[in-house]
């Protein structure tokens, strides 16, 4: 009896258990209804039936640093952007849609190698100081010495301050899309007088002309940014934004669906499916520059043999990889170069899956079995994802993959060192100015040619690229420049970046531009009742 | 008693020492570029040289070692690679709210685990014990993770009774992670307080407290409780550390900013500074949290006290032996 007792009662725990791990059915998709238009957290200040006066947004982790010359992290840049402004912004066309911010207007010489540009007058930082052409030279200079930012514009070899709202800038080789590259988080303005009291990086210096100021910033939990009344763009709507650091994405998730939060980022398939179309909410897609590839190494044993890197690339379903690693989120990529950026072209050499073909090549290569290594960064479920991907089709070709999981410092480091065979690479090119990519990529002595790709007619070809003064001939040139990579089958693309995030429907972008919220102007945005 | 404590405080520096070279050491064994991690990918291999040169990182392994080791007994931990403030700033940001999280879950589970022990070994066999000895190897087993994503969902966004995260929302900010993070360490002191108890009321001396007329109570508080503890203090100290350092997941689950999300984060980074800095904390406060272990010892059990006072005594007599 007592025994029949006590397996009842392990019974019935086991029950409530396992009950207790099912959500209520509150619609036809087995999930809740978020209920976004009640905030878990009002603004205090606001009247009942008034709209919301503050935004909540998630950081998927610390940032490192908000000073906008020395930023490398994106989870800054997100919230740089509010606090300070570019001469430039992104229109609703991209890049090459510019408006004006603190620039007001602009003259380039025909060899585009100088450029004025006149500085909005009556705009003030958010302690009081007035913006003058000091400000935007020291900043223009500062960009140029910075070791994060001066790869990028170092072709600028003089700045001067013409009168207190005209800046003259100089180039060394002819750049027709300074005005974009001026338009990044990075090449924000910043207050002269500041930095060079207080120093690179200091507290006091994230003083800036945008529609937000830093309000307080709390390390391990998140950032506030309360509005700047007195900015140059008159009085945002939202007067508060609140950055929460929150790591996990479950976590944001439920508190995206509880109303903590405001805008939720979709990185999976199911992420998508839970909110696409649901009620209350609008959901937006965008696509990023970053496309992730397989790289490889053309300096090591047999990499350095076109059939063998051929032969990887028919031996891999690049559509397969990307719906394992994103549950058909992500798209498949055709080539390193997004279809945002210059110099993408469908014209690209394509490797098809053909896992005969593959053999064949092999075969023909004389490839004996020889492990190959493939190097990834371990402990994330997006790259183990990826790597296991890969070393199943690879396997499935007859080539003998070995796995290499490290953490993704040595990881990076190794890449540097060319300490590889095959790796998983994510690049994202400069919508601003794709050349500088096609230099870092493809050119001999570019950072990120992991590919220790060496040809001198391709460098030259890039050098020509970089030099030219017209930008229909410059995009051409690089298209040229990709098909002429593509041959060469130094990586297999697998897939880019892109994506949805879902808002609530009373929450008005007035967004000037398409990219993910992070990179928008947060001062237009409104709320409505 | 004073004497054997100096002595165990001392034991720190050395044990420290060998600590941290060994974790040094082993954090090295993979290449990494911290100039570069800074500068990120943009920067020339000049600028890169330039900073590991002022960052100390092209010297050779032993020497960047005693360097950090002389900065350290300096009071100078360095800055963090990658948010470049200093890095005792970073984890006295985040200490309180490990300590408070540490603190509050093992306050709870001793509060639910040792009553309930007690419940369990003196009403052995009893539906209690074994419904309670059931669920608690259930709950032991139940993945941390797991648990606290249930918590979340059912009382954060089906019930919002509580928030689903972060350390905003005053007192129930706290209640859903300190409720997942004890019911494990509960689960683990009712085991053990069951079993040391039910060892202990098999002992002749509870019999004979028993034959002279003392109160059920008074012989399981008073005696077999008394006796158990010396176990359930071992496991307390050991539970605080690996608190301190373990609640990894919890923190990152429920946003909390606390020392073992950012120093996991800090070694997947190679942030040398922060990890180091983080390895001096915790060893510090493992080695702290042993000695007052092994003083709660000496006051819960007249034996240890009695055998750190027969030392002294028998020390005492040698001198004077010796003096005369």
């Amino acid at each position: 009896m007592k025994r029949k007792l006590i397996l009842l009662l392990a019974l019935v725990m086991v029950l409530s258990l396992a009950l207790t791990a099912c959500e209520g059915s509150k619609n036809p998709t087995g999930n809740p209804t978020p209920n976004p238009t009640e905030s878990k957290k009002p603004d205090a200040s606001q009247t009942p039936g008034a709209p919301r006066t503050d935004l909540n947004l998630r950081l998927f982790a610390e940032p490192t640093t908000l000073d906008p010359q020395y930023s490398t992290s994106v989870y800054d840049m997100a919230v740089i952007y509010q606090i300070f402004d570019n001469l430039f912004e992104i229109g609703p066309g991209g890049y090459d849609d510019l408006q004006y911010s603190l620039c007001t207007g602009y003259e380039m010489n025909e060899t585009a190698t100088e450029f004025v540009f006149h500085i909005r007058e009556g705009v003030h930082f958010s302690n009081g100081d007035l913006l003058t052409a000091d400000d935007v030279a020291f900043s223009i200079q500062r960009m140029v010495e910075s070791p994060v930012t001066s790869n990028r514009v170092n072709f600028i070899t003089n700045v001067e301050k013409v009168d207190d709202y005209t800046v003259k800038c100089t180039l060394s080789i002819p750049c027709t899309r300074l005005p974009q590259l001026l338009s990044t988080a990075t090449m924000t303005i910043v207050n002269k007088k500041l930095v060079e009291q207080y120093g690179t990086n200091s507290p006091e210096m994230l003083v800036g002309t945008g529609a937000y100021k830093l309000e307080s910033w709390t390390p391990g939990q998140g950032i506030v940014l309360t509005a700047f009344e007195e900015g140059w763009r008159g009085s945002p709507a939202i007067k508060t934004l609140n950055y929460m650091i929150i790591p996990d994405q479950t976590a944001s998730r439920v508190r995206f669906q509880n109303g903590e939060l405001d805008i939720y980022y979709a990185v999976s398939a199911e992420d998508f499916e839970l909110f696409y179309n649901k009620e209350g909410l609008t959901t937006y897609g965008y696509s990023l520059s970053t496309v992730t590839v397989m790289a490889m190494n053309t300096s090591r044993p047999n990499l350095n043999n076109l059939k063998i890197r051929q032969a990887i690339a028919h031996a891999i379903n690049s559509s397969d990889v990307a719906l394992a690693v994103s549950g058909g989120l992500w798209k498949t990529a055709i080539s390193l170069i997004p279809e945002s950026a210059q110099g993408f072209t469908t014209d690209v050499v394509t490797y098809d899956y053909n896992p005969e073909k593959a053999k064949q090549l092999l075969a023909e290569a004389g490839y004996n079995g020889e492990p190959i290594k493939l190097l990834y960064t371990s402990g994330i479920a997006v790259t183990e994802s990826w790597a296991t991907t890969i070393e199943a089709f690879l396997r499935a070709s007859g080539i003998n993959v070995t796995m290499e999981g490290q953490e993704s410092a040595t990881v990076i480091q190794r890449v540097t060192d060319g300490d590889f065979d095959l790796c998983m690479f994510e690049y994202g090119t400069s919508l601003a100015h794709p050349v500088s990519s096609f230099y870092a990529l493809f050119h001999s002595t570019g950072y990120y040619n992991v590919f220790r790709y060496n040809n001198p007619e391709i460098d030259q070809k890039i050098i020509a690229a970089y030099g030219s003064a017209d930008m229909e001939a410059q995009r051409k040139m690089l298209e040229d420049i990709n098909i002429e990579i593509s041959k060469e089958c130094l990586y297999v693309p697998c897939y880019s970046g892109s994506g949805a995030y879902f808002a609530p429907s009373n929450l008005n972008r007035n967004a000037n531009t398409e990219p993910a919220f992070g990179w928008i102007k947060l001062c237009y945005a409104t709320w409505e009742n | 008693m004073l004497r054997f404590v100096a002595k165990r405080i001392l034991m720190i520096i050395p044990t420290m020492l060998v600590v941290t070279l060994v974790v040094f050491l082993l954090i090295n064994i993979t290449p990494s570029n911290p100039g570069r991690i800074i500068l990120g990918g943009d920067a020339t291999e000049e600028q890169v040289a330039q900073l590991n040169h002022e960052l100390g990182y092209d010297l050779p392994l032993l020497q960047r070692y005693g360097k950090w080791l002389w900065d350290a007994l300096h009071g100078d931990f360095g800055q963090s690679y990658y948010t470049r403030r200093d890095v005792f700033e970073e984890i006295g940001a985040r200490l309180p709210y490990t300590l408070k999280l540490t603190l509050l879950s093992l306050g709870f589970a001793l509060l639910i685990g040792l009553p309930l022990g007690v419940l369990c070994a003196t009403k052995q066999y009893s539906i209690a014990d074994h419904s309670l000895s059931t669920l608690s190897m259930f709950l032991a087993a139940m993945p941390a993770f797991w648990l606290g994503l249930l918590l979340m969902l059912q009382f954060a966004l089906a019930w919002t009774w509580f928030p689903a995260g972060g350390v905003t929302g005053g007192w129930k900010s706290w209640v859903l992670p300190t409720a997942t993070l004890c019911v494990g360490y509960a689960a683990s002191y009712l085991r053990y307080t069951r079993s040391a108890m039910l060892d202990n009321t098999r002992q002749d001396y509870v019999r004979t407290a028993m034959s002279k007329g003392c109160s059920g109570a008074s012989v399981t508080w008073k005696h077999a409780f008394r006796n158990s503890l010396m176990t359930l203090v071992t496991l307390t100290g050991m539970s605080l550390s690996n608190l301190m350092g373990g609640a990894i997941v919890i923190e990152s689950v429920f946003s909390i900013p606390g020392l073992g999300l950012m120093g996991v984060t800090a070694i997947r980074r190679k942030d040398v500074p922060q990890v180091m800095a983080s390895l001096v904390v915790l060893g510090v406060f493992f080695m702290v949290m042993m000695i007052i272990v092994d003083i709660v010892y000496a006051y819960i059990d007249p034996r240890i006290r009695a055998k750190y006072q027969a030392g002294q005594y028998r020390n005492a007599r040698i001198k004077k032996e010796a003096a005369e």
